[in-house]
């Protein structure tokens, strides 16, 4: 089967913007080869979950904080990182859509969806293991790659004990930053390798997050429904952290079978609060503006990325 | 602390003790803002602690004063007279003696005002909860409501929060910039005296080409 890894059109545009055209057209080649030389039986989700389109984010963070302190091509250490943290990301989606029981990702059906809750669960396992040979003998990047791991566990157990309460902001910023926030954490930290650039990953991390949760709201309100996983499992996102200081709102949140009317209500309430996550989200840029300069050599590639994440709220 | 020819760098009671002046405004600066958190700590408690508002905001002024002011010494030193002159010549005049160990009290001095500039602006932007919390202790009792007390609770936790993460980025921030200082004294040691092995940048990247 003649396969190769797609990108999409936004995320062509950025990688060209910040030059970064044939280091993402390696990546691509690395994963179709590595796909590729994956066991028979595993193959067909293989392809199924990587060969169809990507954002390829957090390879560009990883390449973007490596050029922002280093000019020159991308090293082949920093390349292996970039593959594999592809390959853990798709991990990370591949048991959301099992948790959250989503049907359809990026327009075409889960991995579970297509291949069963086994094979999927069995393919992670997979690709976690092949994720740690693939990076060699480079201690590193295993290290951080363990952390990433284990952050991410403790925030999905973390988001799904909390749900459906009545919290706040800050348990928000808790959850999306060991969530979200560990990924890009890691991927600065892969990338400049010294942990200078940690705390902006995490400002990344947490502003794509929140972006998302807003997005959601925006894109459930232009689709008159849909998108509504979060609102039925009582997820906090940004939205709802500002929505349930509104007694009302967070009572109907809390509620541990809302009827269709009750959801209806709290999405018209997230809704509402669109504007003050929009002005708590331009904070978080900022600060991210504030570390790439304080602690960067160049900080265009890095501006760059902060502002492409902030257009993911769909303001 | 001697130079190799004897002679003091920093501490000398002599009449050219360029440091000194730097040194203060560093304990001026500390001064200030340790004096604005006592007036806040006493908001409610007593009438005579003065009004932490314009003491905070004195501090954000400093802060951004320090900030326009906080570009390479050499720079500076060479840069025209006017309003800033006196300051300008005691810089230029340490520039003389030691450039980089000036640089590195400009980065110090500049490190503290940001940093209690910043705890200032935390203080004005959470002011309201602030007052409202040591109020409500003073007199005991608070006319809020749960959902009053839940939001209050959650710009407390972003305050502290954001103390925190100021002293964290302030002491990153002024580790990497000695660091550069560092990097240039070593710099200049390495052309004094050369090597068969020149000095070579310490933070070199770990990855293998």
């Amino acid at each position: 089967m003649n396969v190769s890894a797609t990108i999409d059109k936004t995320s062509s545009d950025v990688i060209a913007a910040l030059g970064f055209t044939d280091e993402m057209r390696i990546l691509r080649q690395r994963i179709a080869a590595w796909v590729e030389s994956c066991d028979l039986e595993m193959r067909e989700a293989l392809e199924w979950q990587f060969l169809a389109g990507s954002k390829y984010f957090r390879p560009l963070t990883i390449f973007a904080c490596y050029r922002s302190l280093i000019p020159g091509p991308i090293p082949e250490q920093i390349m292996s990182s970039a593959v594999v943290i592809e390959f853990f990301h798709n991990v990370s989606l591949v048991i959301d859509d099992i948790v959250d029981r989503s049907p359809e990702r990026r327009g075409r059906a889960t991995l579970h969806t297509r291949f069963g809750e086994l094979n999927a669960l069995m393919v992670s396992g997979y690709i976690v293991a092949d994720g740690y040979r693939y990076l060699g003998a480079d201690l590193q990047a295993i290290g951080l790659f363990s952390e990433l791991l284990k952050r991410l566990g403790v925030a999905e157990c973390m988001q799904w004990r909390l749900r459906r309460q009545m919290l706040g902001v800050e348990d928000w910023r808790r959850i999306a930053g060991e969530d979200t926030g560990s990924m890009f954490e890691v991927c600065a930290c892969l990338g400049d390798r010294s942990a200078r650039l940690r705390k902006f990953g995490g400002l990344l991390g947490l502003l794509y997050h929140g972006c998302d949760d807003v997005g959601d709201v925006r894109g459930a309100i232009a689709l008159g429904g849909g998108g509504e996983e979060d609102v039925r499992d009582g997820i906090l996102t940004l939205p709802a952290a500002l929505a349930i200081r509104n007694p009302t709102v967070g009572a109907l949140f809390c509620k541990p079978d809302p009827e269709p009317e009750d959801l209806r209500a709290i999405s018209e309430a997230f809704a509402a609060q669109l504007g003050e996550a929009e002005a708590y989200l331009d904070v978080i840029a900022e600060e991210a503006r504030d570390e790439a300069g304080a602690f960067s050599i160049d900080p265009t590639p890095l501006l760059a990325l902060v502002d492409q994440t902030r257009k993911l709220s769909g303001r | 602390m001697a130079d190799n020819d004897g002679q003091a760098l920093v501490g000398g009671a002599g009449q050219a003790d360029p440091i000194a002046p730097l040194l203060r405004s560093v304990a001026d600066a500390w001064g200030m803002g340790l004096q604005a958190w006592q007036v806040l700590a006493g908001m409610g408690a007593s009438s005579q602690s003065g009004h932490p508002g314009a003491v905070l905001a004195a501090l954000v002024g400093a802060k951004q004063n320090i900030t326009k002011s906080s570009e390479p010494v050499a720079s500076r030193a060479a840069g025209p007279g006017g309003a800033e002159e006196p300051r300008q010549a005691t810089v230029a005049q340490m520039a003389d003696i030691s450039p980089t160990l000036a640089e590195a009290c400009m980065v110090g001095a500049a490190s503290a005002m940001r940093y209690w500039g910043t705890l200032a602006e935390l203080g004005l932007r959470y002011e309201a909860s602030l007052a409202q919390t040591v109020a409500d202790r003073t007199t005991g009792r608070s006319a809020a409501s749960p959902a009053e007390i839940r939001v209050r609770a959650d710009e407390l936790r972003a305050f502290l929060r954001g103390v925190g993460d100021a002293a964290n980025l302030e002491a990153r921030r002024l580790q990497l910039n000695l660091e550069r200082v560092g990097e240039t004294i070593a710099e200049a040691a390495d052309q004094a005296t050369p090597s068969p092995h020149p000095y070579e940048r310490r933070r070199r990247h770990e990855v293998k080409p």
